[in-house]
C-alpha cells in the first residue's frame, strides 16, 4: 500500500486496499471534478490491481484538492465498495 | 397481432428508427487494420453511430455490410470487429462491455460474444470506439494501440503462450504494466473452434468461436495504452443520471449478496436455482443433483467460496462479482486467480463433478488456455458420454479414463482440447463435426443448434430455451433467455416460468434491452439479467441521451434495439440459410424428458414449441411459416438496405 499526501498534517484521501475492488470508479469521479472529463490520466486518486495476485495499490497525488467546491469528497461518494474516507490527523 | 411492444407493462405501436448527431461519449474514430499486407487506418466514428449509436449494433451492420456470403470464417476477408458501447470510459455503472463480431467458425452465421475488465474503456482513452481487423497475418503479430496510434509487432515472444504469460511478456516488452490486453491462448492458436477472447487474465468473450478466428489471422492480441478522456455532451445532467442509477443499485434487496460473489447471490446448495437448472448432469442424461453434491460444490464451509479471497470488480462497477481465488492444498495447490460463476458450476454439473477444487481450476485453466467454458465443457461431456457409451475407447484417449464424477480427468481434456492432444483434436472441431466423423450414432445425444454446442438447460424453464433457440449468436443465454420475472428479463410481463405463456412477449422484450445493453456497454448484471437488477431500458435511455446529446425516447431506444437484432437475423439468413427449422431444440431435449427431481417428465414440447416461435415471429414481424423476415418488418425499422440485400439474396417475404 502506498499513499503520498502533500501535508501530513492536513486531512488526506485513504483507500482501504482490502476492500477496494479496484473497479478505478474513483479515478473517473475524480478526473471529472477536475476536469469535466472522464479520465484516469486526469485523476489525483490511482488504484492499480493485479490480475495475478488481485493486490490493489493505491496512491492519491499532491493534484488532490479534497474536492474544493464540493458538497462531499467524488471518490467516496462513488466508491460502491465504501473504500474510501477522508482521514483528518489526530 | 403484430409490431407490438411491450414497454413498462403496456403495449405500443410502433415508430420508425432515426439518425442520431452525437456529440460526446464517443472516443471518435474507428480503427481499421488490414494484417495482411500492415495496413492501417482511421475513419470518423460518427457516421455508423448516427445509424445504429454504438458497441454491437454497429458492429453487426459493419459486418452485414462488408462481409460477402461467399467469405468463409477462415478467409482473411473475414471481419473481426471489437466494439465498446457508447457509455464505455465514463461513470455509467458498469460501463466496460466490448463486443467482438465475426463469421462464426461453427456455423458462418453471425458470431458474437461479449466481455467486460477494463479492456475497453482503456480502449476508448487511446481514442478509439471500434478497431476493424481484416486479413491474415504471413506471422503471429499482436496489434499495440497507444494514444490515437497504431502498429503491428511480431509476437514471437508470446506465441505458443497461455493468457497468463502473455500478459506478463507483452507488459515486460512494453515497459508499462497499466496496459490492457484482449488476447488468445494456445486454444486460439490451434483453432480450436471453442476458443475465446480473453481480457486481462479473466474476462472470456465466450461463444461463436471468436477465438478461433483470431488464431486463424494470428494476432495473438490486441494491446492498448489511453491517456486521453471521454466528455459527455451534458455533465450535470450526466452526473444527475449517473446518481439515479447509483442509488438505485444500493436500493436493490440484492446489491449486498451480489458483492460476495454470484455464487453466494444465486446458487447457494439450497436455492431453487438448481431445480431449474440442473437438468444437463452427464452431458443431460440425468435431471438433477442432490443437496449433498450441491453443498460439495458450491458450499460455504468446503465448496468454491470457501476459496475466495476477496472480490474483484470489472471498470467502473458499484457491485464488483468477480471472486478470486486461491488453493493452498491439494492437487490444485498454487492455482489461483479471478473468475468462477454460476456457469462454471454449471460446467461442473456436465461432468457430474461436485469437487469445487478442480471446478475452479477447471475455470481458470479454461481462461489459461483461451477457452470458452460454455462451448468447452459441452463438448467435453459429450466426449465422456460417448466414452461412456463404449463409441470412444481408452485406444481414442491415450490411455485417459473418462468417468463421469473425475475432476483430473476434466482439466486433463481441457488441456488435451487447447492443444489438439490425442481426442482433443477432434473435439476441438466442435460437437457437431466431431459426431459427423464418429458416427455411431453420437449425433443422438449432442446438446448443440446451430451448428454450435450448448452448455444450457431447455426442459424445464421454457422462456429461457426459447431464448437460446431463437439467440441471433448460436444458442447462447445472454441474447433472450429469460427466467422468472423477479430474476431475469422484464419484470412485467407476468409468465409461470416452467410454462409456455407469454415466454415468446418476454424473450422479445429481453432480445431488445440486451441490444440497448451491448450498444451502450453496461454489463447486463445492473440491469435486465440476474446480478443487482436495478437499471431498465429507461435508465439506459436517460444516461444514453445525456452522454451523447441526443434526444431518444425509451420506445425508440427499444426500436433501436430491435433494428440491431435484425441486423444479426440478417446476417444469419443470408450468410448461414438458418431458418424456422433451426428455431427448435436440441433432439435430446425434445424427445428425452428431466429423469428426476421435481420437475421431472419436463421436456420441449414440439408442438407447444411450434406455437412459440409462431407468436415470436408474429411480435417480430417474420414470416411464420419460414421464420424469414419480411419487407414491410424491415421498412418499418428503417432496414431498407438490409431488405434489399435479403431480396438480392431471394430470401426476403
Amino acid at each position: 500500500m502506498t499513499r503520498s499526501a502533500p501535508d501530513r498534517a492536513a486531512p488526506s484521501v485513504v483507500v482501504d486496499a482490502d476492500i477496494c475492488s479496484g473497479c478505478r470508479t474513483c479515478e473517473l469521479a475524480c478526473s471529472f471534478h477536475h476536469s469535466g472529463l472522464m479520465s484516469p490520466e486526469l485523476s489525483s486518486i490511482q488504484v492499480r490491481r493485479s490480475n495475478h495476485t488481485a493486490a490493489i495499490v493505491w496512491i492519491v497525488t499532491d493534484s488532490c484538492d479534497l474536492c474544493a467546491g464540493e458538497e462531499e469528497l467524488q471518490c467516496a461518494k462513488h466508491c460502491g465498495s465504501q473504500a474510501i474516507r477522508l482521514e483528518r490527523p489526530k | 397481432m403484430r409490431k407490438t411492444l411491450w414497454i413498462s407493462g403496456h403495449p405500443i405501436g410502433a415508430s420508425q428508427v432515426r439518425s442520431f448527431s452525437v456529440k460526446g461519449g464517443s472516443a471518435g474514430k474507428i480503427l481499421r487494420v488490414d494484417l495482411s499486407d500492415g495496413r492501417i487506418w482511421i475513419e470518423d466514428t460518427a457516421p455508423y453511430a448516427a445509424r445504429f449509436i454504438g458497441g454491437r449494433a454497429v458492429n453487426s451492420h459493419l459486418l452485414l455490410t462488408e462481409t460477402s456470403p461467399a467469405t468463409s470464417w477462415s478467409d482473411p476477408e473475414n471481419p473481426l470487429i471489437f466494439g465498446t458501447g457508447c457509455l464505455v470510459g465514463t461513470l455509467a455503472p458498469a460501463a466496460n462491455r466490448v463486443s467482438i463480431d465475426t463469421k462464426n467458425p461453427y456455423s458462418g452465421g453471425k458470431g458474437s460474444a461479449n466481455f467486460g475488465g477494463s479492456f475497453g474503456p482503456e480502449l476508448k482513452y487511446a481514442g478509439f470506439d471500434h478497431v476493424i481487423v481484416t486479413g491474415k497475418s504471413p506471422k503471429p503479430v499482436y496489434l499495440w494501440i497507444h494514444d490515437g496510434t497504431a502498429e503491428l509487432r511480431s509476437a514471437a515472444g508470446s506465441w505458443g503462450k497461455t493468457t497468463y504469460e502473455t500478459e506478463e511478456i507483452l507488459q515486460r516488452e512494453l515497459e508499462d504494466d497499466r496496459v490492457e490486453i484482449a488476447g488468445i491462448g494456445p486454444a486460439g492458436e490451434n483453432l480450436v473452434k471453442s476458443a475465446c477472447v480473453i481480457g486481462g487474465r479473466f474476462k472470456a468473450a465466450g461463444g461463436c468461436g471468436v477465438g478461433c478466428v483470431m488464431g486463424d489471422k494470428r494476432l495473438k492480441a490486441i494491446v492498448v495504452r489511453g491517456r486521453g478522456a471521454v466528455a459527455v455532451a451534458d455533465g450535470p445532467g450526466f452526473m444527475a443520471a449517473v446518481d439515479r442509477c447509483r442509488a438505485k443499485i444500493e436500493a436493490s434487496p440484492l446489491t449486498p449478496r451480489w458483492r460476495k460473489g454470484c455464487i453466494e447471490a444465486y446458487c447457494p446448495p439450497d436455492s431453487p436455482f438448481w431445480d431449474l437448472n440442473t437438468d444437463r448432469v452427464r452431458n443431460g442424461q440425468i435431471g438433477n443433483w442432490p443437496l449433498e453434491r450441491r453443498v460439495n460444490l458450491v458450499g460455504l464451509e468446503a465448496g468454491v467460496p470457501s476459496y475466495k479471497k476477496r472480490i474483484t470488480g470489472c471498470f467502473a462497477c458499484p457491485a464488483a462479482c468477480n471472486q478470486y481465488s486461491e488453493i493452498g492444498d491439494g492437487p490444485y495447490r498454487g492455482t489461483r486467480g479471478i473468475g468462477y460463476w454460476i456457469g462454471s458450476a454449471m460446467y461442473s454439473c456436465r461432468f457430474d463433478v461436485d469437487d469445487a477444487a478442480a471446478s475452479i481450476k477447471f475455470h481458470l485453466l479454461c481462461n489459461e488456455l483461451g477457452l470458452d467454458g460454455d462451448a468447452c465443457s459441452t463438448v467435453l461431456s459429450w466426449a465422456l458420454e460417448c466414452f461412456d457409451k463404449g463409441i470412444i475407447t481408452k485406444e481414442d484417449t491415450g490411455g485417459l479414463d473418462l468417468r463421469w464424477g473425475d475432476g483430473e480427468a476434466m482439466n486433463l481434456m481441457v488441456e488435451a482440447l487447447a492443444y489438439r492432444k490425442g481426442i482433443g483434436d477432434l473435439l476441438a472441431e466442435g460437437g457437431k463435426e466431431a459426431a459427423r466423423r464418429l458416427g455411431r450414432g453420437s449425433d443422438g445425444f449432442l446438446t448443440a443448434m446451430k451448428g454450435q454446442d450448448t452448455v444450457d438447460a431447455f426442459r424445464i424453464q421454457k422462456g429461457w430455451g426459447l431464448g437460446l433457440s431463437t439467440s441471433p449468436c448460436g444458442p447462447r443465454h445472454l441474447r433472450g433467455a429469460v427466467s422468472s420475472p423477479a430474476l431475469c428479463g422484464p419484470r412485467h410481463i407476468p409468465r409461470e416460468t416452467t410454462g409456455y405463456e407469454n415466454q415468446p412477449e418476454a424473450v422479445f422484450w429481453q432480445v431488445c434491452a440486451k441490444e440497448i445493453e451491448d450498444i451502450i456497454g453496461v454489463c447486463n448484471y445492473m440491469g435486465t439479467y440476474f446480478g443487482v437488477r436495478a437499471l431498465e431500458p429507461a435508465d439506459y435511455t436517460e444516461l444514453t441521451c445525456a452522454a451523447l446529446g441526443i434526444d431518444i425516447s425509451e420506445e425508440e431506444f427499444m426500436r433501436v434495439g430491435q433494428a440491431a437484432y435484425n441486423l444479426e437475423k440478417a446476417f444469419n439468413t443470408i450468410h448461414a440459410g438458418f431458418e424456422r427449422q433451426d428455431d427448435y431444440p436440441p433432439r435430446r431435449y425434445v424427445e428425452e424428458p428431466v429423469d428426476r427431481g421435481p420437475f421431472a417428465g419436463a421436456k420441449c414440447d414440439g408442438d407447444e414449441w411450434g406455437q412459440m416461435l409462431d407468436r415470436f415471429y408474429e411480435l417480430n414481424d417474420w414470416d411464420v411459416a419460414t421464420g424469414r423476415q419480411t419487407r414491410s418488418g424491415l421498412y418499418d425499422l428503417g432496414l431498407e438496405d438490409v431488405a434489399a440485400r435479403l431480396d438480392e439474396a431471394g430470401l426476403l417475404l
